[in-house]
């Protein structure tokens, strides 16, 4: 009995260590599957980080392509078939991009990780561009500006000559001249106005700058800083009559390489300050405007070409444009004419307003008969004549020789004046010359022009609406909005 | 008796290891579920973040941002906060002005948002570190992410 006992015992120390060891075995798995787990979530975790960093190069690499030329083709577009795939580091990615009115580009972008065809991660991601902000200025003159007698203008003023302020004038913001003097005629540079029609203009710098003398007379204002810069190499003398801030009162800081007899505190005269550089390129006109098809989701071609070339012109291209109704006009207009002249002028008798209006030609453009120009709805327009004039010709008040012509007053529907939203947003922009007339001109926007005579004046009252105008300056874009659409 | 004495240290040992096993087991377990909770945590912050349209109120131990959380085109409220008064602090989210909830227990520092940088010098923050102090039981692991806000 005893023996068979003993017996019976034999070897439980192996069934006890295979017991233990069978224990041991799943915690083992179940510590080996947890440190598992914690590295997949890590590896997954880096995946979707990198796979991120994929879309975004897709992004990066159609806002390039953009920048570079808008009619690109699209190498590897989402909806293409087969698929078409472009490599990123790490991934695969493809894009699609479309162009709104007013030149806003959104641009769709999807990362695959690590292929299309097996992708473990996929993260769609979605930015929208808009062109560079170009135009800062109420008034911008490539030569000279003469801000007319009475002449409201709301916004800043450059010039890359000199600039006259007439007397009873008014400009809230600033003036520079990046190449003469600013010569006020009992004129005001001022911070903040009001009108009489009750228009609002505040938060601006009244500061003049003048690469040159600044002169105003005995009752003439400057609320900002008053700085009379010279060319490099000058020598400043705090008794010269050059480079200096003569007259009326400066009520910021008056610096001058010259001598100061603004009344002011603080005066800083004999004092070298580096002047503004001139803001011109080869056109003659900043910022360059470039014409491009692309650029417009639907765009009307006088004479018919697609994509809207303007090397491909007409001789008859004014006469199809000037047959077109102009009431309610909207839309996009690209005008060639062969050999522009003044006889082939743009006629914009009886213009109105019934959307976003866009006319671009290499003619001159002409109000002809128009005075107000009225909208149906809030509307910027944009006119923009190519027409350079020869240096021998003239344009002046009376006419002549212009790239842009208003005989009449040209009053475009402001809407409220107190709002920025509503109304016509007109932008007029020439490297050529422009001329208007009559006095009581008035717009909100900005005008550019090569050179400008605006006998009686043109109230100008700046709005933001027309600084991103798509074509002009470097074709840039920026983001204005980053959002991911999934992942 | 000596097959008692043999069964009893075997006994002990094996209860032992199973014991220690039992503990670290835990501890791996624990280590898995904070960080699960932490990274979860981050990729939303960070994903919230990086599209913030703008930053309605910020400091050290909350955010609240306007920002896009779907497909759709207009941006949300979400707000991130640490409440407590000691460790472990709780980590909570708020949705659209409504009520906060708690997302993970086990922060050791309620100074979540340490840094707000304006890296393009333009007078806006463009960039916000996220510091997930997180406390297992044997150690404070933390998890840091700088966000680059894309739409500022």
């Amino acid at each position: 009995m005893l023996t068979r006992l003993k017996r019976g015992e034999d070897g439980f120390a192996l069934v006890t260590a295979v017991f233990i060891l069978a224990i041991m075995s799943m915690l083992l798995i179940v510590v080996l599957e947890a440190g598992n787990n914690a590295f997949s979530v890590a590896e997954r975790n880096s995946r979707f980080t990198r796979t991120l960093g994929v879309a975004e190069a897709g992004l990066d690499a159609a806002v390039t392509q953009l920048g570079e030329y808008r009619l690109s083709a699209n190498p590897c577009h989402i909806d293409s078939t087969p698929p078409q795939v472009c490599t990123a580091a790490g991934g695969e990615y493809q894009t699609k991009w479309s162009t709104a009115v007013g030149g806003t580009v959104t641009v769709d972008a999807i990362g695959y990780y690590p292929t299309k065809a097996a992708a473990q991660v996929t993260r769609h991601i979605q930015a929208v561009y808009e062109p560079i902000p170009s135009f800062n200025y109420a008034v911008f003159s490539n030569t000279s500006v003469e801000i007319k007698n009475g002449e409201v203008v709301y916004g800043d003023v450059f010039a890359n000559q000199g600039i006259t302020v007439g007397a009873g004038a008014v400009v809230c913001g600033s003036v520079t001249s990046a190449g003469g003097d600013v010569i006020s005629k009992n004129a005001n540079i001022v911070k903040s106005y009001t009108d009489a029609t009750g228009r609002i203009c505040t938060g601006k710098t009244g500061n003049v700058w003048a690469n040159g003398t600044i002169d105003l007379p005995p009752t003439g204002v400057i609320q900002g800083n008053a700085t009379a810069s010279a060319p490099a190499g000058t020598v400043c003398n705090p008794l010269s009559n050059n480079y200096a801030v003569l007259g009326g009162t400066v009520q910021g800081q008056a610096t001058a390489c010259g001598k100061i007899t603004s009344a002011t505190t603080n005066p800083m005269p004999g004092t070298w300050t580096a002047p503004s550089p001139p803001k011109t390129d080869a056109s003659g006109i900043s910022p360059p405007y470039t014409f491009d098809p692309a650029n417009y989701t639907s765009i009307t071609c006088i004479p018919s070409s697609n994509p809207c070339d303007p090397a491909q012109t007409s001789a008859t291209a004014y006469q199809t444009f000037n047959a077109l109704p102009k009431a309610n006009m909207q839309g996009v207009y690209a005008v060639w004419q062969t050999n522009p002249s003044q006889s082939t002028q743009l006629d914009l008798t009886g213009l109105s307003i019934g959307g976003n209006l866009t006319i671009v030609s290499n003619a001159p453009i002409d109000f002809g008969n128009t005075s107000t120009i009225s909208t149906s709805a809030p509307a910027t327009v944009v006119l923009v004549s190519l027409y350079v004039p020869g240096g021998s010709t003239t344009c002046a008040a009376n006419g002549g020789d212009c790239s842009i012509y208003g005989k009449n007053s040209i009053l475009f529907d402001t809407g409220n004046v107190n709002d920025l939203d509503d109304g016509i947003a007109a932008l007029m922009y020439t490297p050529g010359k422009c001329a208007f007339k009559n006095q009581t001109n008035a717009a909100d926007g900005a005008l550019y022009c090569g050179s400008m005579d605006i006998k009686n004046g043109f109230h100008i009252a700046y709005n933001s609406r027309i600084e991103q105008i798509v074509g002009f300056g470097s074709g840039g874009l920026e983001q204005i909005l980053w959002k991911e659409i999934s992942g | 008796m000596v097959t008692l004495a043999v069964m009893g240290v075997i006994v002990a040992a094996t209860m032992s290891v199973l014991f220690s096993v039992y503990q670290q087991t835990g501890v791996v377990l624990n280590r898995r579920d904070v960080l699960g909770e932490g990274q979860i945590a981050m990729q939303q912050m960070t994903k919230q973040f990086r599209q913030a349209t703008a930053i309605n109120s910020s400091s050290a131990t909350s955010l609240s941002v306007q920002t896009f959380t779907g497909p759709g085109d207009a941006p949300v409220q979400i707000a991130w906060q640490t409440s407590g008064s000691s460790a472990p602090y709780s980590l909570q989210k708020q949705t659209d002005g409504g009520p906060f909830t708690t997302v993970l227990t086990s922060l050791t520092s309620p100074d979540i948002f340490p840094a707000y940088v304006d890296t393009d010098l333009d007078g806006n923050v463009d960039q916000v570190r996220i510091e997930l102090s997180l406390g297992t039981k044997t150690a404070s692991v933390v998890l840091t992410s700088d966000v680059q806000m894309r739409n500022r």
